[in-house]
């Protein structure tokens, strides 16, 4: 065999799909499937046996699955390069997956190109989630890490309570008056908070700052 | 009914972000009486593309006319007016297909509950 040629083990419970994948990664050159296991415990012992390059590992599988599985083959010294090949994975699963030291998250629903591209990746010592190639782990882990309130403080821009409604009634076409009047504040103290949004929003004027409301449904956020 | 000026002078150091916002327009040269309609593809702080039932010569001044498609506290977004002028006209690969303008906006408007 080449010394190139990417020697990968499969490991699934669906008899059809491993089939099918060999069938996908041997028309490939550069690629041959040296094993199949239909649960984790036997991917880990076939991990073991046969040295694979690339394990390409379900998430769900009987008896041992796919994350136990992961944790067992991360004690051996140099683990397999492990690809969590899955139907459905969340954001938790994801986290503990690379954490387990699997180097790529793809999913089924996957492109064959895209699934390809992730073992060469891998293979070129990047990590692989989702659609693409990643090369800083700890950004990726801190983004999938970013809990939901601060997912809505990037969706609001750090724009205060106040601020979103004051730019509700501007995309209303309130003037400063109006809004003064509107929550009994000064025109100076609109004219403060308007300093503000446009600062924090990046934009010049009102036109913009309605623009770009509207498309980022920031209204939406002060209901 | 507040009034603002666009200015011009910040496309040269920083060109505005376009907005995809799928809006009708209306639109018309000043001189005209008749609103044309139109369908805005993108729009600036300075500008607008959009696709219209009839084009206009380059340099024409033009009114144009949009709804802010947002609603807070059951009050409907803005109707924003614009005065400006043509600065591209696309001619359609097909007769029948809507003429494309890109217009410079000089002055808008926003006029509530409209």
């Amino acid at each position: 065999m080449d010394k190139t040629t990417i020697r990968i083990l499969i490991a699934d419970d669906h008899p059809i799909f491993r089939d099918g994948l060999r069938g996908l990664l041997e028309a490939e050159p550069g690629f041959r499937v040296i094993g199949e296991a239909a649960d984790g415990g036997e991917a880990v012992k076939l991990a073991r046996q046969l040295k694979p390059e690339i394990l390409l590992l379900d998430l769900n599988m009987p008896r041992v699955p796919g994350l136990e599985a992961l944790a067992e083959l991360a004690k051996a010294p140099t683990p397999v390069r492990t690809i969590v090949l899955t139907a459905a994975i969340e954001r938790a699963q994801i986290v503990e997956a690379l954490q387990l030291g699997a180097r790529g998250i793809v999913m089924k629903e996957s492109a064959t190109e895209a699934l390809l591209k992730s073992i060469r990746s891998v293979m070129a010592g990047q990590y692989w989630v989702g659609r693409e190639s990643v090369s800083d782990l700890v950004a990726t882990l801190r983004d999938l890490l970013t809990p939901a309130g601060e997912e809505a403080r990037k969706k609001t821009f750090g724009l205060t309570p106040r601020e979103l409604e004051i730019i509700s009634v501007i995309v209303a076409g309130y003037t400063n008056k109006d809004i003064a009047q509107k929550f009994s504040i000064s025109e100076q103290t609109v004219k403060h908070h308007l300093t503000n949004i446009f600062d924090k929003l990046g934009v010049s004027n009102r036109l913009e700052l309605a623009l770009f409301a509207v498309n980022h449904h920031l209204f939406e956020e002060a209901a | 009914m507040s009034k603002r000026w666009a200015d011009p002078s910040l496309d040269s150091s920083r060109r505005a972000p376009r907005f995809p916002l799928a809006m009708p327009i209306q639109y018309r040269a000043l001189e005209d009486l008749v609103w044309l309609n139109g369908q805005i593809e993108n729009i600036s702080r300075s500008g607008v593309i959009f696709r219209g039932e009839k084009g206009l010569p380059v340099s024409t001044t033009i009114l144009m006319r949009f709804e802010l498609p947002a609603e807070f506290g059951g009050e409907p977004g803005a109707q924003v007016i614009c005065c400006g002028e043509v600065v591209r006209a696309i001619l359609p690969p097909a007769e029948d297909d809507r003429k494309v303008l890109a217009a410079r906006i000089l002055e808008y408007t926003f006029v509530r509950g409209a």
